[in-house]
C-alpha cells in the first residue's frame, strides 16, 4: 500500500518542491543518423519519467520532514503528486536529498524523483484527450508499427475513411492475430464497425512476466451500417510498463453480421 | 551465412520500428539445472527448454562475440549483476559457489522482441568465470 502515502497530498502541501522543477520521459529510443539519409529510431528501454526538483530556503521542520521520507522510502516507494498535471506518479527518491544550510535556520533541499515502472499507482491518469497518443498500424512512413501473424492473411486498406487516420489492416482468417507493444499505463483499442464485421478477442499481456493482464474479452464490431473508429475496448488501470495487446480474429459473428472481418486501426495509449 | 526467419529482414530494416532489440541467455549447468538471463526482464521462448521461460533481467554486459574463422575457438565473454541476494551472500556468488558452472552450456541469442524471433544464435561452454563485489 506504499503508493497510499503521498509526499504532497494537497497544493498547500508544505512539501510541494519549488516552481522551476524539470520533469519530463527520459530517451527510450537509440537513434542514428549518418551524416545524411535516413533517420532510424528504436525503443531499447522503458523507463519512468524523472523530476528534478529543489525546496529552497525552507524551516528546519521541513527539511526534517524530507529528510524522513526520503530516509523511511528508500526501500520502498510513494506517491509524488504533480498538480500542475493533475496526475500522480509512483516512484522513489533516485539518490539521497542534498541539504544546504543557507543561514536563519534555513535549508535548500534538492533531489531527483524517479517514476517506477510496475509500482501500483495512487490514481490512474484518466485524461485521453490530453494524455494519450495513438499508436496506428503503420507510421506515415509506411513501416508497419503492428505485429500481424501471418502477414499474407492480412489485407492493407490506404483509404478507409472510417478508419482512424485513414487507413487499417483487415482479415477475416480464423485465429490469425494483430499485436502492438506499447509503453505507457492502460490502452484503449479503436475500431470501426461495419455489416460484415465478426467479434473479435481482445487481450493484454504483461511483457515483463507473460502474464494476461487482461484476459481475452470478447467484443462485438458488428453494425448494420459503417461506424466511424472509436474505442471499442477501454482497458485503463495499468501501471507504467511495457504490453503487448492482442487481436484476435475469434470466427465468431453477430448473427446479423455478413463476415467475420477484424479491423486493427489503432490503439490509444496512455502516457 | 545467417538465414533469418520470416519478417526479420523487414523487421530489421525499419527506419521507425517501435521493436526492442534484447539479449538472451540459456545456461545449462553440468548438473542439468536451467538459468535464463537476460538484458531485458520478460517471458520469452527458450531454445534450452522449447517452452516459455522467465527470464531474469541480469545482465549488464552482453557478449561481444569474435568469430576467428580459423583453428581458434570462437568466443565471447558476458557480465552479470552481482547485486541481488542477502547481506551474507549474493545470489550470483552463491550460484557459482555451489554449482560448477564451468563448462556449462550457453546458448546466447539476439532476440526481436514485437515479431518474437531470434536473429543471431550462438551456443558455446562457460569457462573462466569470477565473482567480484558490485
Amino acid at each position: 500500500m506504499s503508493e497510499q502515502n503521498i509526499l504532497n497530498p494537497s497544493q498547500t502541501s508544505l512539501l510541494n518542491p519549488d516552481w522551476g522543477y524539470t520533469e519530463g520521459l527520459p530517451e527510450m529510443r537509440s537513434i542514428f543518423q549518418a551524416r545524411s539519409g535516413n533517420l532510424f529510431t528504436r525503443q531499447n528501454s522503458g523507463l519512468g519519467r524523472t523530476y528534478d526538483l529543489e525546496w529552497h530556503g525552507r524551516d528546519l521542520a521541513t527539511k526534517h520532514a524530507l529528510q524522513q521520507w526520503d530516509e523511511q522510502y528508500r526501500n520502498d516507494f510513494f506517491t509524488f503528486a504533480d498538480w500542475e498535471r493533475g496526475r500522480y506518479f509512483s516512484g522513489r527518491f533516485a539518490a539521497p536529498l542534498t541539504f544546504s544550510p543557507r543561514g536563519n535556520q534555513t535549508y535548500d533541499v534538492k533531489g531527483q524523483f524517479v517514476e517506477l515502472p510496475g509500482a501500483a499507482m495512487y490514481a490512474y491518469a484518466a485524461d485521453w484527450t490530453r494524455d494519450a497518443i495513438f499508436l496506428e498500424e503503420r507510421n506515415g512512413f509506411g513501416e508497419d508499427l503492428v505485429k500481424l501473424l501471418t502477414p499474407g492473411n492480412w489485407t492493407f486498406l490506404g483509404s478507409q475513411p472510417f478508419a482512424h487516420g485513414g487507413k487499417e489492416y483487415f482479415s477475416a482468417v480464423t485465429n490469425e492475430t494483430a499485436e502492438w507493444i506499447y509503453f505507457g499505463y492502460g490502452c484503449s483499442v479503436w475500431c470501426l464497425k461495419g455489416a460484415n464485421s465478426g467479434i473479435m478477442g481482445i487481450s493484454v499481456i504483461r511483457l515483463r512476466d507473460g502474464v494476461y493482464v487482461y484476459g481475452e474479452t470478447n467484443f462485438d464490431a458488428y453494425s448494420a451500417s459503417d461506424v466511424a473508429s472509436a474505442p471499442i475496448a477501454i482497458i485503463a488501470n495499468l501501471v507504467l510498463d511495457l504490453y503487448r495487446v492482442k487481436l484476435r480474429v475469434t470466427g465468431t459473428k453477430n448473427g446479423s453480421s455478413s463476415g467475420f472481418v477484424l479491423d486493427a486501426d489503432a490503439i490509444q495509449v496512455m502516457r | 551465412v545467417i538465414a533469418l526467419p520470416a519478417g526479420a529482414p523487414a523487421e530489421l530494416a525499419k527506419s521507425f520500428a517501435p521493436d526492442l532489440r534484447i539479449h538472451l541467455l540459456d545456461v545449462q549447468l553440468g548438473n542439468g539445472s536451467n538459468f535464463f538471463w537476460s538484458d531485458f526482464e520478460g517471458a520469452f521462448l527458450s531454445r534450452l527448454t522449447g517452452a516459455v521461460e522467465q527470464y531474469k533481467p541480469w545482465i549488464k554486459q552482453p557478449p561481444t562475440i569474435k568469430r576467428t574463422r580459423s583453428l581458434s575457438a570462437d568466443g565471447g565473454s558476458f557480465e552479470l549483476q552481482n547485486l541481488t541476494g542477502n547481506t551474507i551472500e549474493r545470489d550470483l556468488a552463491k550460484l557459482l559457489r555451489d554449482h560448477e558452472a564451468e563448462g556449462a552450456y550457453v546458448v546466447y541469442r539476439r532476440w526481436l522482441v514485437p515479431l518474437d524471433v531470434c536473429y543471431f544464435e550462438f551456443h558455446g561452454f562457460i569457462t573462466e568465470q569470477s565473482v567480484e563485489e558490485e
